[in-house]
């Protein structure tokens, strides 16, 4: 059968013991990271990309596989020991896992997390194995028109579903593309808001781009606002890790319900891994015989949503793989990396080199058992790493910032552009406008650019051509309906407080 | 009451200054026809539609009562001058003095900090960074050199 020889191939490079090896080190360096209050996984994941610059392309992404988790599951040790959620999706961990925390069963919430995120990326893994060929194989019979609106979808679905105000995401969203817009135009060579600088001709690099908005701009608005832990490490530990037989009966349920909810949402563009943990855990309240216990520890109400947010991680694959557009801004992130490895996700890619794609997912789940494994012995370093101050640990992140962007080109350019674009993006940030759509624009751009001129040019200018094409118009119609939507109840929204609070 | 700048009125303008501003830079490209797009096309339009976000922004700002406007200019401020004088010493002076000037740059941000520790700091992450980065990956790195 197909998908087994796929899953054996993928499963041989993804054991090679040198690929193991950097997994290993991706996972440590991306928990050790993900872990730093303050420091977002979008942060850890661009601080560590130039470690993987100089490795070949198959061993690159199979750390970047564990960096990936690493930062992930970093972000749920600081919301659960510390309640400061990392990202909109760790928030939901922070429900029930810092009261789990505070009443002395820390150690339990961190390894429920590990399981269930086990559990939830196994379920996503298989189901991304199941559905990807067969998407692929759909998407080789799309023309430009059909690309072009699938990314419009993907990028109006993720900026007005996510956080924040819908027009802002979409003006975060425009900014993006606009910054994309920067260098040498693919069709006529004519440089583009250059502004002269020969260093600017091939647009601006991804690494500079997430280093300034996300890294720098997280560390000015961070320094100052981060609370010191003040942690009873005695009960963190590795004898502290076993759960009671009633904590485990109650919640290998929530974990496959969360791992179904999760790879729903997964596959639809825009709501991801966000949505996908806050609906696992408003179903588990709902289901629940004990609802009250919600709030204030119930291991369901971390089980699900972990499970939840992993599996629809994986789903979100999907269509990054199988089309070669990300549905989140994270998969924007890491297809940026693919691509600066040599690694096109697309149909193409799935068809002609399956090896790469199954390496690709089986990487990922291997990741995801090493964080597992490595969870256990090393849980009392990450409760030390949480109370270092954070007058040690900002100047840290800065210089491996610096030191990271200058080693990937030589190049002090690059440095310059960091500072700029932390500049933007602590700007952007204090404006309320919210970065990772923004990340989304920039990446998607160019390929929105190419698609929708190429489509332009073969029906000869004119636009009708999204409107006949069945695809390409159901896509644009949801888009319009997603967007008419956000319109109303944004309408919706202002009123009321507009009346209410006067001040 | 006293006038407050508010988040979405900067917001909005600063949407509108953006895109005027790339339009600026942008009008010496052709923009072609629908049939046949220039090379300003695409990103005129992104310029449009950056624009109008920006005039909605005021007109909502100007409906309700927005939060005034946080930025820690001393924080900022200080922090990217640190990555200044960093891109400015490291291709100058190699990457340990670039490493010093960083940390002890940027140190001055948070008030609780001592530049005796710093200093150690920096030290420190200059090893580890040799270590990482000249041995692990195997990257030419001058460590000090003069070279202005």
């Amino acid at each position: 059968m197909d998908l087994l020889q796929n899953f054996a191939l993928g499963l041989s490079v993804a054991l090679d013991p040198v690929n193991l090896l950097y997994c290993l080190i991706g996972v440590f360096a991306g928990m050790f990271v993900g872990v730093i209050p303050g420091i977002g996984p979008m942060t850890a994941i661009s601080v560590l990309f130039p470690l993987t610059f100089y490795l070949p392309p198959t061993t690159a992404m199979i750390m970047l596989a564990g960096i990936w988790y690493g930062t992930t599951y970093g972000g749920s040790v600081a919301s659960i020991l510390l309640n400061i959620p990392g990202t909109a999706s760790n928030a939901v961990t922070c429900l029930d896992g810092h009261p789990m925390a505070k009443s002395g069963r820390a150690s339990v919430a961190l390894l429920f997390t590990a399981v269930s995120s086990f559990v939830g990326g196994t379920l996503g893994t298989l189901l991304l194995m199941f559905f990807a060929p067969f998407i692929a194989d759909v998407a080789l019979s799309f023309g430009s028109a059909e690309y072009f609106a699938l990314m419009l979808l993907g990028i109006v679905a993720a900026s007005t579903i996510s956080e924040g105000s819908a027009s802002k995401g979409l003006a975060a969203v425009a900014l993006g593309i606009l910054i994309g817009c920067v260098g040498l135009d693919i069709y006529t060579g004519a440089p583009r808001l250059t502004f002269g600088r020969l260093e600017l001709a091939e647009g601006v690099g991804l690494i500079p781009f997430a280093m300034g908005v996300f890294g720098v701009a997280e560390v000015i608005a961070s320094i100052g606002n981060v609370r010191e832990a003040r942690l009873n490490s005695s009960t963190v530990g590795f004898r502290h890790m076993k759960p009671t037989r009633d904590e485990m009966r109650r919640s290998w349920k929530p974990m496959l319900r969360g791992s179904g909810i999760g790879a729903f949402f997964g596959t639809l563009p825009g709501t991801g891994p966000i949505v996908a943990a806050f609906m696992a855990y408003a179903i588990e309240k709902r289901v629940s015989k004990t609802p009250e216990r919600f709030g204030k520890g119930a291991v369901e109400g971390l089980a699900a949503p972990e499970a939840s947010n992993n599996s629809a991680d994986m789903t979100a694959f999907i269509p990054t793989l199988a089309l070669g557009i990300p549905g989140s801004p994270t998969m924007a992130l890491m297809l940026g990396a693919l691509i600066i490895h040599g690694i096109t996700p697309g149909p193409s890619l799935m068809t002609d080199e399956p090896e790469v794609v199954w390496a690709l997912v089986l990487s990922f789940w291997v990741g995801n058992l090493i964080l597992l494994v490595m969870n256990i012995p090393l849980i009392g370093l990450w409760v030390r790493m949480l109370t270092i101050p954070y007058r040690w640990l900002f100047p840290t992140i800065l210089a491996f910032i610096c030191l990271g962007t200058y080693a990937v080109n030589t190049s002090s350019f690059d440095v310059w552009l960091v500072l700029v674009f932390g500049l933007i993006g602590y700007g952007m940030r204090q404006l309320g406008f919210p970065i990772a759509p923004m990340l989304l624009g920039f990446v998607l751009g160019p390929m929105m650019e190419e698609q929708f001129r190429r489509a332009m040019l073969l029906s000869r200018g004119d636009l009708m051509v999204f409107a006949e094409r069945p695809i390409s118009a159901t896509v644009l119609a949801i888009t319009a309906a997603i967007l008419a939507w956000s319109v109303w109840s944004a309408l919706k929204r202002s009123k009321p407080l507009a009346d209410e609070q006067p001040e | 009451m006293k006038r407050i700048l508010e988040t979405d009125v900067l917001g909005g303008i600063v949407l509108i200054a953006v895109a005027v501003l790339a339009a600026i830079a942008l009008q010496d490209l052709p923009i072609g026809t629908a049939r046949r797009m220039g090379p300003a096309f695409f990103p005129l339009a992104m310029c449009v539609i950056v624009g109008l976000f920006g005039i909605g922004q005021l007109a909502m700002a100007l409906t309700r009562r927005g939060s005034a406007v946080s930025f820690s200019a001393r924080k900022a401020g200080t922090i990217l001058a640190g990555l200044a004088v960093f891109a400015l010493l490291i291709g100058r002076l190699g990457l340990v003095p670039a490493m010093v000037a960083l940390v002890l740059t940027v140190s001055f941000a948070d008030k609780t900090t001592k530049p005796s520790q710093m200093l150690l700091l920096s030290m420190a992450l200059s090893a580890v960074s040799i270590a990482l980065f000249r041995y692990g990956l195997g990257l030419q790195l001058s460590l000090f050199k003069w070279d202005l």
